[in-house]
C-alpha cells in the first residue's frame, strides 16, 4: 500500500493528473464520491488525516466545496470533515463514477 | 517501540491504518445499517456552512446572543445591586469612621456593584454554552477557515478567538490545541483583542448612559470591533515578524444535537463561579486598593483631585487629551490594569457615588458620547488584565514576547480610540 508519495506529479498543473489516475481531492465537483490513494502533505499533515480516518483506499464523498480557496466539507466513514484548501490540494483521489 | 524503529516515521500512520481496517470490520461484523440521521445537520449546515450566508449568519446569532444577554440579565442586576446597597447602609451605621467607609464605601460600594455585572456574565457564559452544546462551534471554524487562511491562519484559530468572548485566559491555553509555533503564537497574541466577560460591565455602563435605545448594538459593535482589529493584527504579524505558511487546517463537523438546559446550565455554572473566585481575589485586592488610595492622604474629600488616586489620574491625563478623557477616567483605566471591570468601580469610588444610575449621570455630564464610544473602544483593546498577562507569559514562555503583547496592545487600544474620536470628528459629532 502506498502511503504517500512526495515525488512525481506536478503541482504546477492547474490540475495535475498523476499516472494511475488519480487527481487532487479539490479538482473533484460537489456531491462526487472517491477513493482516496495518497496524500502529498508533510508527514504532520498525513499523520493527522489517518488520526481521523483518511487512509488510503477509504472512500469519501465530497460534500461542500467554499468559493476559490476556501475549505471543503468531506464524509469519510460517516464523520463530516472539513479541510483547508491547502490540505485538500495535497490528498489525491480516484473518482468513482457515476 | 520496536514498531517505529521498523517502519521509522510511518509508524503512527500504518497504526491508525490498521487501526480504522480493524474498526470496519467490527463495524461490518455486528453492525445493521439504519436510516441516514444526518438529514436535519444537512439542512441547517445548507444555512452556516453557506459560502455567501455562513458569516451572515455568524454575527446574527452573536448580535441574537448580547441581546438576549442584554435583556434577561436586567431585573438581576436590579436585585442584586438593590441587595448591596443595602448592606452598604447597613455598614455605613458602624460607629468606627475608617471601618465604616472601607465596609460601605470600599468594600460593600464597589465590589457589590461589580458583583451585580455577574447577572450579564452568566447569561453570557448561558448564551455560548448553547453555541458550544449544539455543535455549532466547529461550523464557526469552516466559514472563517478561508479568511483566516488569507490572514495566514486557519479556521481553527478562530476557536480559541471565539472563546476570548468568555474569558482570555481558557482561550489563550485553548491556543495549545493549535500545530504550528508561529500560528498559535499569533493566535495567543491576537486572543486579547477578543472582548472577554469582564469587559461587558464596562460597556453596559458606558452605552446605558450614552446610547439608551441602541445599547445592545454599541454593545455589540464592540465585539465586531474586537475581531476586526484581531483580525486585522494577525495579518500584520504574518506579513512582518512571524512569516511563513500556516499548518494544515482539519476539523471534524460534528452531527447538531439540541444542547439540554441542564447541560449548559452546568456549564455556565462553572465557568461563571470561576469568575465570582476571580472576583473574589483579585477585585477584592483592587477594592481595597482602590479605597486606600482614595482616601489618603488621609482628611482629603474621598476620590477628590487631592487624593492619590486623583493624583495619578491627573498626571497621565495630558496624554489622554486628545481622546478626550478626564483625569477621572484615566485613574479609573490605570486600575483597570488589575482587572477591566475595574473601569467601572473606580468610576464610583472617583464620582464618589454608588450605583448604576448616578455613574452613568456623572459619565453623561463630563465627556461627549464619541469619547464615550472610544472609551469603550479602549477598554476594549487594551492589556485585558493581570492574570491574562501572566498567562501569556506561562504560554510562550517568553518575556519578550509579552512585553511585545502588552506594549502592543497599549499602542493599538490609544491608536483605536483616537481613530474614533477623528471619525466622530469628521462626521460632525461632538
Amino acid at each position: 500500500m502506498q502511503l504517500r508519495n512526495r515525488h512525481g506529479h506536478s503541482h504546477k498543473a492547474k490540475t495535475p493528473v498523476n499516472v494511475d489516475g488519480s487527481v487532487p481531492l479539490n479538482s473533484l465537483p460537489e456531491g462526487s464520491k472517491a477513493i482516496v490513494t495518497h496524500t502529498s502533505g508533510g508527514l504532520c499533515a498525513v499523520r493527522r488525516l489517518s488520526e481521523m480516518g483518511l487512509t488510503p483506499g477509504c472512500e469519501i464523498t465530497l460534500k461542500r466545496k467554499c468559493s476559490f480557496r476556501g475549505p471543503i466539507e468531506i464524509e469519510v466513514r460517516g464523520v463530516a470533515l472539513a479541510l483547508g484548501y491547502g490540505l485538500s490540494s495535497q490528498i489525491f483521489v480516484q473518482p468513482i463514477e457515476g | 517501540m520496536k514498531a517505529k524503529k521498523v517502519l521509522g516515521d510511518d509508524a503512527d500512520i500504518v497504526l491508525a491504518d490498521a487501526r480504522y481496517e480493524q474498526i470496519s470490520k467490527i463495524i461490518e461484523a455486528s453492525l445493521v445499517k439504519g436510516e441516514r440521521k444526518r438529514t436535519v445537520t444537512d439542512v441547517l449546515d445548507k444555512v452556516f456552512l453557506n459560502k455567501y450566508v455562513g458569516i451572515p449568519a455568524f454575527f446574527a446569532l452573536l448580535w441574537a446572543v448580547f441581546q438576549f444577554t442584554f435583556e434577561a440579565s436586567a431585573p438581576f442586576m436590579g436585585l442584586i445591586e438593590m441587595l448591596f446597597a443595602w448592606l452598604s447602609s447597613l455598614a455605613a451605621q458602624i460607629p468606627n469612621e475608617v471601618v465604616a467607609s472601607l465596609l460601605a464605601d470600599g468594600i460593600f460600594g464597589g465590589l457589590g456593584f461589580i458583583l451585580s455585572f455577574t447577572a450579564p456574565i452568566f447569561f453570557l457564559f448561558f448564551a455560548l454554552s448553547l453555541l458550544e452544546d449544539s455543535g455549532y462551534l466547529a461550523r464557526v471554524a469552516f466559514v472563517f477557515d478561508k479568511l483566516m487562511f488569507k490572514l495566514g491562519l486557519h479556521g481553527r484559530s478562530f476557536i480559541p478567538m471565539l472563546l476570548g468572548f468568555g474569558c482570555n485566559l481558557p482561550a489563550i491555553m485553548a491556543a495549545r490545541s493549535i500545530e504550528g509555533k508561529k500560528d498559535r503564537l499569533i493566535t495567543i497574541l491576537t486572543v486579547p483583542f477578543m472582548s472577554c466577560a469582564a469587559r461587558l460591565p464596562v460597556y453596559v455602563l458606558i452605552a446605558g448612559a450614552f446610547f439608551a435605545s441602541h445599547a445592545a448594538t454599541a454593545v455589540w459593535s464592540m465585539y465586531v470591533i474586537g475581531i476586526v482589529v484581531a483580525i486585522l493584527f494577525a495579518l500584520l504579524l504574518r506579513k512582518t515578524i512571524l512569516k511563513g505558511e500556516p499548518a494544515p487546517f482539519i476539523i471534524e463537523l460534528p452531527t447538531y444535537k439540541m444542547p439540554t438546559l441542564w447541560g449548559s446550565v452546568l456549564h455556565m455554572w462553572e465557568r461563571g463561579v470561576s469568575f465570582l473566585k476571580k472576583a473574589g481575589t483579585y477585585l477584592l485586592v483592587g477594592a481595597i486598593i482602590l479605597w486606600v488610595l482614595s482616601v489618603l492622604p488621609w482628611g482629603v474629600e474621598a476620590g477628590s483631585g487631592d487624593s492619590l488616586i486623583g493624583l495619578i489620574g491627573q498626571t497621565l491625563q495630558p496624554l489622554f487629551g486628545p481622546l478626550g478623557f478626564n483625569w477621572q477616567i484615566v485613574s479609573s483605566l490605570v486600575f483597570a490594569f488589575l482587572a477591566k471591570e475595574l473601569v467601572v468601580e473606580s468610576l464610583g469610588v472617583i464620582y464618589g457615588v454608588g450605583g448604576e444610575a448616578s455613574i452613568q449621570a456623572a459619565l453623561v455630564a463630563s465627556i461627549t458620547p464619541v469619547s464615550a464610544f472610544a472609551l469603550m473602544v479602549f477598554t476594549l483593546l487594551y492589556v485585558p488584565c493581570l492574570a491574562t498577562v501572566g498567562v501569556i507569559k506561562k504560554e510562550t514562555g517568553s518575556w519578550k514576547w509579552t512585553l511585545f503583547a502588552v506594549l502592543s496592545e497599549m499602542a493599538i487600544a490609544y491608536l483605536g480610540a483616537l481613530l474614533i474620536v477623528g471619525l466622530g470628528g469628521l462626521l460632525g459629532f461632538s
